[in-house]
């Protein structure tokens, strides 16, 4: 994501937007510079920088306090949609990660559409930008998503890796921090490029079995699997809502969406769940979670989704309001090297297909929800319902 | 409005279009029962957008009109109404209907007006179908269950229809599963036609269907839009799925490597107790079938991780080379339950290897096919 604690606030405070933004501590302490805006940044500010020191660089710049929590909603939002592309998805920080494309190129999806696609959902989502980048390697495709920030897209194509690498600056490469950085330069190494060029005893005689990492990795070879150790334990979905909600209706069609988003994931990922988990944060705050165990695993969206409309409906009343729901599983079973086969080809449900958003439920919910409202506010009747003549061609 | 009708008459309409109200919609309408009075009759309607049933009751109009009152609130009270004649009146202007029961029970239910209510699409242009009830009970028990529940591809949600002459064939599928089932109906249509059905509405238009002779009118609207069922003194409308079903015909494969043929409550049997074990843990029930001359079998076997396994056999007549397949138990199950009913003798069972497409058929009717995609597992010996 780019600069994103500070876009994230620009978001949801229309009056920082298009100013220099620094998010982070205060700047009469010791704190730190968690995000910078763009628009500072063109003043020299940066993240991890003093805050005193950025204020000094751009005394006009708003300060604001960070909000994880809110930094972690939208970075779930996130997470979530890269699942939709791939289940190998492997979170590097809050807003940045991992997606092992290789099974969809395989079958037939082209890496840079993906990636698109990926930019696409995530500023329709969010509101937000995301800089992408692809590539063979998790260490050429972390240096190219960097390349044409903000809201950018870098593709290297294959056998292209050591001659995109070679004219960057050898702080670019993972794990050359400035100390190594002011190392390397000392001996004359000011690119990616030189490096590469130095013999391989040379490196590993001054930084051991790092310098043969530095040195594979600067001609573009890095056969790192995504770190899968991070054994899926849950699989959740949530709706931060914009105003809180108090409407059952709306609350129980939600609900039954994240449930069936949450059983394809199941299905997907080749588990199956004894736990269903519904997380509830009111418009106090206050969140907690409720949770049935089944009687036996599945992975059914109908047995999923009748657990979780119970829960919620022993959580509904009058006079409660939701910021947020969200539908989880948990005490997750692995199905071993099994999986159901699909009697359609791939290529009739790509994650290139609209997304869920478009569905029919989800469009008669706005429906549902405009003839409410007129009617409320023009009362009665205003709206009747008619013979309807949709087709799903001519949307 | 006024109207006089008995308890059982108006207890059993309220009940009948109880499947078409949303009781739980955000709008008062679409929880509401509209009854309206004229020279035909009483008629109760309720809707919830996607389906809408009238149903039609015994009853003297004294005087025509109609209202709209909580369909929850006048059922659950002629529930309670023991004696036998109901007079419902609505004065002129009012939205308040007027309840007396014979036993001195009154009460008064505050409703809307009628004008507010969702119009039910009528009959106009378009193609009637005759089809008997008995026929089309067992066409949809054949298919309506294969139709996806999620509506991730929302036409696979439904159920699609296809008249060719008098021959009319239903097809569900939900992507691991087809059932495709031929028959004939009494009305043949000048020219083709397709359309797919909510298999929510074909499971409600399966209770109203009785096990007899008796005519089924089938109206589909010229633009095709909508379907409306006539059963008896009940009309059930549904909102057409629209969009391309998918072609099909090229998913049932024409040709099979082994064949098994065995009474379908046999097989039935045996994967129930199979099924013991797999519902415990992944779904997966495997099937080996072996076709030497001294043994002509399929062995069934599940496991519950941790639990324990099972191992079980049924002789079958085998044709073909020997072969394994693994299946979700469940659509396992939903297939058998509908090809082995008391009329059917035996089942065959087709299969290309374990990860092509498995065909189950009646023996002795070709009106049916049912597809399954197995399941992808590790064969311990391979």
């Amino acid at each position: 994501m780019d600069a994103f604690f500070a876009s994230v606030e620009q978001r949801d405070r229309p009056e920082l937007r298009g100013k220099p933004v620094l998010v982070g501590g205060s700047p009469q302490g010791r704190g730190v510079v968690a995000a910078a805006s763009y628009e500072s940044r063109v003043f020299g500010c940066r993240s991890a920088m003093p805050m005193r020191t950025a204020v000094r660089l751009c005394p006009q710049a708003e300060i604001v306090r960070p909000r994880f929590s809110r930094y972690r909603e939208v970075s779930a939002q996130i997470m979530s949609i890269f699942r939709d592309v791939s289940p190998l998805v492997e979170p590097l920080s809050v807003d940045e990660a991992f997606i092992d494309i290789s099974h969809r190129v395989e079958a037939g999806s082209r890496p840079a559409e993906l990636a698109q696609w990926i930019r696409q959902r995530v500023r329709e989502a969010t509101e937000l930008t995301v800089s992408c980048g692809v590539a063979t390697s998790k260490s050429v495709a972390k240096i190219a998503s960097d390349q044409n920030k903000p809201d950018g897209l870098t593709v290297v194509a294959p056998g292209d890796e050591a001659a995109f690498l070679a004219p960057l600056p050898i702080s670019d490469l993972w794990g050359v921090g400035p100390k190594t950085a002011d190392r390397l330069r000392n001996a004359g190494i000011e690119t990616i490029g030189d490096l590469a060029q130095r013999p391989l005893p040379w490196l590993v005689d001054r930084f051991g079995s790092r310098g043969e990492f530095f040195w594979q990795l600067a001609r573009g070879i890095d056969d790192r699997a995504l770190s899968q150790d991070r054994q899926t334990k849950s699989i959740s979905s949530e709706t931060t809502f914009a105003e809180d909600l108090g409407d059952e209706a709306r609350l129980r069609s939600i609900v039954k969406d994240q449930a069936s988003t949450v059983a394809r994931r199941l299905v997907e990922q080749g588990f199956r769940t004894r736990t269903v988990q519904l997380k509830l944060r009111l418009s106090d705050f206050t969140t907690f979670t409720r949770q049935r165990t089944l009687a036996s695993p599945t992975q059914a969206a109908g047995a999923i989704e009748q657990t979780a409309l119970s829960l919620l409906e022993e959580q509904l009343s009058p006079s409660r309001r939701f910021r947020l729901v969200g539908v989880g599983v948990a005490g997750l079973e692995h199905q071993g090297l099994a999986a159901q086969l699909s009697l359609f080809d791939e290529s009739g449900r790509s994650a290139l297909a609209p997304p869920e958003s478009t569905s029919r439920k989800a469009r008669q919910r706005v429906v549902d929800e405009a003839v409410k409202e007129l009617n409320q506010k023009y009362g009665g009747d205003i709206v009747h319902f008619g013979p309807t003549s949709t087709s799903e061609e001519a949307r | 409005m006024r109207i006089q009708t008995s308890q059982a008459a108006l207890q059993h309409g309220l009940g009948v279009v109880a499947r078409a109200v949303a009781a739980r919609h955000s709008l008062d309408q679409l929880r509401h029962v509209h009854l309206e009075a004229d020279d035909d009759g009483v008629r109760l309607t309720a809707t919830d957008t996607e389906i809408a049933m009238i149903c039609s009751i015994d009853a003297v109009v004294s005087e025509p009109g109609a209202i709209t009152i909580p369909h929850r609130f006048i059922n659950d009270l002629v529930s309670a109404l023991s004696s036998s004649e109901i007079t419902i009146d609505v004065a002129d202007n009012s939205l308040v209907a007027q309840i007396r029961a014979s036993d001195a029970n009154e009460s008064s239910i505050n409703g809307m007006s009628p004008t507010t209510y969702p119009n039910i699409p009528g009959i106009g242009d378009g193609d009637w179908i005759k089809i008997v009830a008995r026929d089309l009970r067992d066409a949809l028990r054949h298919v309506v269950f294969a139709a996806a529940t999620d509506d991730g591809r929302p036409v696979l949600t439904g159920v699609h229809f296809r008249f060719d002459g008098d021959k009319m064939t239903l097809a569900a599928a939900d992507g691991f599963r087809l059932a495709v089932y031929d028959m004939n109906v009494a009305t043949e249509l000048s020219e083709r036609l397709e359309i797919t059905v909510p298999a929510r509405a074909l499971t409600e238009l399966e209770r109203l269907l009785t096990d007899d002779d008796a005519a089924v009118e089938m109206y589909i609207h010229a633009d095709r839009t909508y379907v409306r069922f006539h059963v008896r003194a009940v009309q059930m409308t549904a909102q057409l799925i629209q969009g391309n079903y998918p072609s099909y015909d090229q998913l049932i494969p024409s040709e099979y490597q082994t064949r098994a043929i065995l009474p379908g409550s046999v097989l039935q049997g045996g994967v129930r107790s199979a099924a013991v074990f797999a519902r415990e843990s992944s779904g997966i029930i495997r099937l080996i079938f072996s076709g030497e001359s001294d043994d002509q079998s399929i062995t069934l076997t599940a496991r519950a991780e941790e639990l324990g396994n099972h191992r079980g056999r049924v002789d079958a007549a085998i044709e073909g080379e020997n072969s394994r397949i693994a299946y979700n138990v469940r659509y396992l199950q939903d297939v058998l339950q509908v090809a082995s009913g008391p009329a059917v003798s035996e089942i065959a069972m087709e299969t290309s290897g374990p990860s092509n497409p498995g065909v189950f058929r009646v023996v002795g009717r070709d009106n049916y096919v049912h597809v399954l995609m197995p399941m992808f597992v590790q064969w311990e010996d391979a």
